[in-house]
């Protein structure tokens, strides 16, 4: 159901905890495999439309993937998997924050989980702030599917070798499920932190048979600096309202003005909202 | 099951250099914290008879390790430059290091065929002559597929640094409040903010987690509007400036004060102390 933006809006937030200034602890114990769910809050108080989740407190530099769900202990259901939070360079140097127009009934259990790429036991930190509407109103979507084969933690990978020319189109997923009625994506650094110099990007999103892609974003911005981050920890397209319907094929490209082997590196996770 | 309705596509991405994998360059003035000249981002004439309801912009590659703001603009076909946001704040780690993103909701009208003009962007920079990437990225339907509105900046200092909100000198508990505007000057439904590190980029804490309230009231009576908003940093990054800053819905009524307080887990001054800039969605439906 729509409600005006100049509505009164409420908030309700999980997982903050305040006497330590941190998010409420993830537990992973190998490699790439997922964590426990816990809980981060028994039963919302309100309908949320919107959702502002926070990931932070790593206690490795690595990459990790985090999922959201809703329903009863032991019958979770995941309204977004493997948000990518990127940030290798260090332990606890940096948060990651995902905006994400989401729809949580009034009473629903909130839990999350993580994974992590390296095979020490990790933890992580998240918390959810929730909002009864979304910034100009609109209501949020039911669900978040991911839009690529999950290898490893991190995206679809792109290596551009020449310099400012685009590659060749990378299938990110052969056919999807499910109409969408927008896209998110997360950039990352294909895991390379030993950066020599920048990287200016521009990305294409493309749908279609191979050879036959048709644009749906042309040319969206991307940065990886050779210095502190050593990757884009902040890179990604926000959520787009843009008609994928079932059966579709989507692609990636991208060129950068930076073609050295591990520094040209990008991977590009991408999310359809239904 | 909810499923707000679909956009259209494709997004374009007109300020992209496709020579150089780069956006527009824009220079601040040679005089510090001095708007530069406004600087075409793209014409308006490729977007005739259509309007949009979102605008992407990145502010990215720095030259200077400095606090600097950009502002966006639209120029009519007399030549004349209307500002339409502003302040928009690149947080500073150092040179080629830091980047900004900003979803946008700000609704710019459809332009009837033959119109010209562009939509146009300019800096300043606490570090003279300084240089910023930007890209600008219309998105015909605005964010959740919705209208956008109109974009009001509130909290920039002439330091081109937003309004200093120093933690409390007792951990993990919340600072007093800082007022940022006595009166806001319209209805706004939604605030993004952005965070600068106050030029301490030299952090010794491990880690330092800075949370933000966002309030409203008299001073002694606030009520909180967006609480928690989180920030983590160490000694390696600083602070971190590769953010990407979007709007959250909030409820304020025109007139009604608004305020920030902060609370972090260590104590050591400078450590603890960020700046704020708001921007505000007013307008709209």
């Amino acid at each position: 159901m729509y409600i005006p933006s100049g509505a009164g809006v409420a908030h309700e937030q999980v997982g903050f905890v305040s006497a330590s200034t941190t998010g409420t602890v993830l537990t992973t114990t190998a490699a790439g495999a997922k964590g426990s769910w816990v809980q981060l809050s028994a039963a919302t108080v309100r309908t949320w439309e919107y959702i502002v989740v926070q990931v932070m407190g790593r206690n490795t530099a690595a990459d990790y993937f985090v999922d959201i769900a809703i329903g009863s202990a032991g019958n979770e259901y995941p309204i977004i998997q493997n948000l990518r939070c990127t940030g290798r360079i260090s332990a606890q140097g940096n948060e990651n924050t995902f905006y994400l127009p989401l729809h949580v009934p009034a009473g629903s259990r909130v839990s999350a989980r993580a994974s992590m790429s390296t095979a020490a036991t990790g933890t992580i930190q998240v918390m959810a702030t929730g909002y009864t509407r979304g910034p100009t109103g609109a209501p949020g979507y039911s669900v978040a599917d991911n839009l690529w084969t999950i290898s490893g933690l991190t995206g679809v990978v792109l290596q551009p070798s020449t310099l400012n020319t685009k590659t060749a189109w990378t299938q990110a997923v052969a056919s999807t499920t499910n109409d969408y009625s927008a896209i998110m994506a997360i950039f990352g650094g294909n895991a390379d932190i030993a950066r020599t110099n920048s990287a200016s990007m521009l990305i294409d999103i493309g749908m279609g048979a191979a050879a036959s892609e048709t644009m749906l974003i042309q040319e969206w911005p991307a940065f990886h600096p050779s210095t502190v981050y050593e990757e884009c920890i902040a890179c990604g397209i926000p959520v787009i309202p843009i008609e994928i319907a079932a059966g579709s094929r989507l692609a990636v490209r991208v060129q950068s003005n930076n073609n050295t082997a591990g520094d040209r590196d990008v991977d590009i996770c991408l999310y359809g909202f239904r | 099951m909810y499923s707000p309705g679909g956009g259209l596509g494709p997004v374009t991405n007109p300020c992209a250099n496709t020579a150089n994998s780069r956006g527009t360059t824009l220079t601040a003035s040679a005089t510090a914290n001095t708007d530069g000249a406004w600087v075409s981002l793209f014409d308006i004439a490729r977007y005739e008879n259509r309007s949009f309801d979102a605008l992407y912009v990145t502010l990215q590659n720095p030259s200077a390790s400095a606090a600097g703001r950009v502002d966006i603009g639209i120029e009519n076909s007399a030549a004349q430059t209307h500002e339409i946001i502003a302040d928009l704040e690149l947080p500073h780690r150092g040179a080629s290091t830091s980047f900004a993103s900003y979803y946008i909701p700000i609704n710019i009208l459809q332009l009837p065929a033959g119109n010209t003009g562009s939509i146009r962007g300019r800096c300043q920079c606490a570090t003279a002559s300084a240089t910023v990437d930007v890209h600008a990225v219309p998105i015909l339907r605005g964010v959740g597929n919705m209208p956008g509105g109109r974009i009001i900046t509130l909290g920039a200092t002439s330091l081109s640094r937003g309004t200093g909100t120093d933690a409390s000198a007792t951990a993990n508990t919340k600072a007093a409040y800082v007022q940022i505007t006595a009166s806001a000057p319209a209805d706004i439904r939604a605030i993004a903010f952005a965070v600068d590190p106050q030029n301490d980029i030299a952090r010794t804490g491990v880690p330092i987690n800075i949370v933000h309230d966002i309030a409203t009231g008299a001073a002694g009576s606030e009520t909180v509007v967006i609480p928690n908003h989180m920030m983590q940093m160490n000694t390696t990054t600083d602070f971190n400036a590769f953010r990407a800053f979007e709007f959250m819905p909030v409820s304020i009524a025109a007139g009604q004060r608004i305020a920030a307080r902060a609370q972090c887990n260590i104590t050591t001054a400078g450590d603890r102390t960020t700046g704020v800039i708001l921007y505000g969605l007013v307008g709209g439906l």
